[in-house]
């Protein structure tokens, strides 16, 4: 009887909103709540807390989700050209246009080629490469090369020009300039492998046949 | 065992020297010193004196009793019907023993819940295809209660942010989750003393940034009043 009489604490007040209490403590709160106005208005404002305290950590947990989740989203919704904006210019998207720089650009890039006649020289019959070996030059196929031959003795002027292959068919033809006793020619890209031959001609006169003045072999691989 | 604060109100003999075991928050007004035989007598008599008393005494917990476990749904006429029955039964004598009133008003006031529990299962069940659903009670808070949680969440939203994680996890585990004390203790390998320091400190925590945004807000009277009301 006397149990009744007292006011619960916090936490069995507490118990008893969340349902919590066993039975013997139920019976002793609910019969003094009944008779008790101050613990119905404490009880009242408890259960606003309780409330309030899970609609809070509702809102926390919703957000600590949506945090979670938030770069998986970002990725997967970002555009290409977002790597390229300073802001969010990452490493990787570095790494990535130095990548295509180191691997694209030079096949765009004209390839210098150091060239020494094969044919029209005392050398004739002997080829030599760039590095002064007994072999043909070797130029990388696919992409431009920027040919420079040496044209000792040659008259200084325009020549015509022409790139044949192993078969003697014609792959490209254009002229030059001979300066200094060397020419520079650009010859665009080969993309089929095997010996190739370039061929410096006299600016042919009408009615007669061009005199072929140099020839250069090259390796195309 | 029951967890007590000591009486605010005139204590029986033996009991008002007990001591003070927790420094709990203080219920404000005092527990009404009650003559229970002469209240029975004065019901027995049918004077108003006694009726009024009796009702002055409990129509505040049996209101908050019903409504916690029927709903706000014609909560007057329940609140009528027990005080007749209470009443009834003091009259013809089935109450023996007048310092037992409070038991048995819980008596009579639980057998009611029991009784419309009944009801609303056998209606439901007969007139399930005339109207579904119409013993559904409303549980929803009034607008003002509503706008007092949100603005309360607010500000413990502020006070849990300051949290470490795992402060934090175990008042999600606790408010969110309603998982038990014992429960929490046990999984997240706490005393129970350390459960109780983190709940009072995050609960002195809300109350001081509340102080601070209310006073900051110049809202504070507003937010007292609608917490008085």
């Amino acid at each position: 009887m006397t149990d009744y009489l007292d006011h619960p604490n916090e936490e069995a007040l507490e118990r008893f909103l969340r349902n919590e209490v066993q039975e013997s403590e139920l019976e002793t709160i609910e019969t003094h709540i009944l008779a008790c106005e101050s613990c119905v208005t404490r009880l009242e404002a408890l259960e606003i807390e309780l409330a309030a305290a899970k609609a809070a950590c509702q809102e926390l947990e919703a957000e600590r989700i949506r945090k979670q989740a938030a770069p998986a989203r970002s990725w997967a919704a970002r555009s290409w050209k977002d790597w390229f904006t300073l802001p969010a210019l990452s490493w990787a998207g570095a790494a990535a246009v130095l990548a295509l720089g180191i691997t694209v650009v030079p096949q765009f890039m004209p390839r210098d080629v150091n060239l020494t006649a094969s044919r029209g020289l005392e050398t004739s019959g002997m080829t030599l490469s760039p590095c002064g070996t007994l072999e043909a030059a070797v130029v990388p196929g696919g992409r431009p090369l920027d040919l420079h031959l040496k044209a000792d003795d040659l008259p200084e002027g325009r020549v015509n020009l022409e790139i044949v292959n192993g078969l003697g068919k014609r792959v490209w033809q254009g002229a030059g300039l001979i300066h200094q006793q060397k020419a520079d020619v650009v010859v665009p890209r080969i993309t089929t492998a095997g010996a190739y031959f370039l061929r410096v001609y006299n600016p042919a006169q009408p009615g007669s046949v061009p005199d072929v003045l140099r020839e250069f072999r090259f390796e195309v691989r | 065992m029951v967890g007590t604060q000591p009486k605010l109100s005139p204590a029986p003999a033996g009991q008002s020297s007990q001591p003070v075991q927790e420094k709990e928050k203080t219920a404000r007004s005092t527990f009404p010193a009650v003559e229970w035989s002469v209240l029975v007598e004065q019901i027995k008599a049918g004077e108003d004196a006694g009726m009024e008393q009796l009702y002055k005494l409990f129509s505040r917990g049996i209101r908050y009793y019903l409504c916690r476990q029927l709903g706000p749904q014609e909560l007057e006429d329940k609140v009528h019907d027990t005080f007749l029955i209470v009443v009834n039964a003091i009259r013809k004598g089935d109450l023996r023993e007048p310092e037992r009133l409070m038991g048995f008003v819980r008596t009579v006031v639980r057998r009611q819940v029991a009784a419309y529990i009944e009801q609303a299962v056998h209606n439901r069940r007969e007139q399930a295809d005339l109207e579904s659903g119409i013993a559904v009670a409303d549980r929803t808070q009034n607008p003002e209660q509503e706008a007092i949680i949100r603005q309360k969440a607010e500000l413990m939203k502020s006070a849990l942010e300051a949290l470490s994680q795992r402060d934090r996890d175990i008042l999600v585990r606790f408010y969110l989750q309603e998982q038990s004390q014992e429960q929490i203790c046990r999984e997240m390998s706490l005393t129970e003393t350390q459960f109780r320091l983190l709940k009072s400190r995050a609960k002195a925590k809300f109350g001081e940034i509340g102080r601070k945004k209310l006073a900051s807000s110049g809202i504070f009277s507003v937010f007292v009043r609608a917490q008085a009301g």
